[in-house]
């Protein structure tokens, strides 16, 4: 079964406690009377799963350290925190747009004033409004001395 | 009456001892002049009289001799003098033409001593002037470096405390129209970093 990554799990540390979860629940022989994490529920109910069993675990912790060896990451940093509702937002339209599986490492930086900055293993792409002052600061100085 | 006689008679008796006294005067002075003088005193005399006569000779040739010597020390002084006054405008002339020739090279070296600190002034002023010029030149590139180093600072600084901690609902559009014009090479990035 393929399974599909919900919004809320986004970042590489949430895959590892994900897969610590699973692999404790695996090596149970019952998964009565246990309370799962959040992130463990919102993945079964992403994938429409009613009842944890031991194929089902198994599953799921293939996908999750399939998840940790090759899902891909960025990092973004924000000039300010995004709401819970904002961040599940923005990570669904990051994951139709660059990558179903991508994961993605928030940073609040409140010195870029606006907008963010996306790093890859790559490259980084600066969209800050700090970054773009230090940019224009020669159109910005020559402003100031023709005025 | 009486005593108008007396007086009369008292003042003719010394009317007459008056007149008495005085002839007899008269008379001891006429035996003076005609007393009789001997041989060695007519010599004495006539010794006393060429005595006389010779220092009046004496005096008059003395008187003559000063006189001539008076006339020639005038002279003299005359020439001493007008020698003198040459001698004095010579060397007056002499000391007057040095003189103006000091004067004269003091005033020329003067001058080239002025026009020499004049010069050196005018090039210590232009000088000056250009050593301020640089140095306003440094002060300005200066400051118009540190403006440029820091303006993005400063207006970074200046935005962050006007415009306060920007919601991310007010720039969510622009991150999401920033990112989805450059998804193709966040794309690349994570395709080539797998």
């Amino acid at each position: 079964m393929a399974y599909k990554l919900p919004a809320t799990i986004y970042n590489p540390s949430q895959l590892r406690s994900l897969q610590r979860e699973l692999k404790q629940l695996k090596s149970l022989r019952s998964a009565q009377n246990i309370v799962f994490s959040e992130n463990l529920q919102e993945l079964a109910v992403t994938n429409s799963v009613k009842k944890l069993n031991t194929k089902i675990v198994s599953e799921m912790l293939s996908f999750i350290e399939t998840l940790i060896g090759d899902a891909p990451e960025v990092s973004v940093s924000l000039a300010s925190s995004p709401g819970n509702e904002d961040r599940v937002e923005f990570i669904s339209w990051m994951r139709r747009k660059i990558h179903p599986q991508l994961m993605i490492h928030f940073v609040i930086r409140p010195e870029l004033l606006a907008g963010c900055i996306v790093r890859t293993a790559k490259g980084v792409h600066d969209w800050s409004l700090k970054t773009a002052l230090e940019t224009n600061k020669e159109k910005l100085t020559k402003r100031l001395i023709n005025a | 009456m009486t005593s108008v006689i007396l007086i009369l008679v008292a003042a003719a008796v010394v009317l007459l001892i008056l007149i008495i006294v005085l002839v007899v005067q008269h008379f001891k002075d006429m035996a003076k002049s005609r007393a009789i003088t001997t041989p060695r005193q007519e010599l004495t005399q006539m010794s006393r009289q060429a005595r006389a006569q010779a220092q009046e000779k004496i005096s008059i040739a003395t008187e003559k001799e000063v006189m001539a010597l008076h006339k020639l020390l005038q002279a003299q002084a005359q020439s001493i003098s007008s020698e003198f006054s040459k001698q004095l405008q010579a060397t007056t002339n002499e000391q007057l033409k040095a003189f103006e020739a000091a004067l004269s090279d003091t005033l020329m070296a003067s001058k080239a001593q002025i026009t020499e600190v004049t010069k050196t002034g005018a090039e210590q002023a232009k000088l000056a002037k250009e050593n301020l010029t640089k140095q306003t030149d440094f002060a300005k590139t200066k400051a118009l470096e540190s403006v440029d180093n820091n303006i993005a600072d400063i207006m970074i600084s200046y935005l962050a405390e006007v415009a306060g901690d920007l919601d991310y609902q007010q720039q969510k559009d622009y991150l999401y129209s920033a990112i989805e014009a450059n998804k193709a090479a966040i794309k690349k990035d994570i395709e080539n970093g797998i």
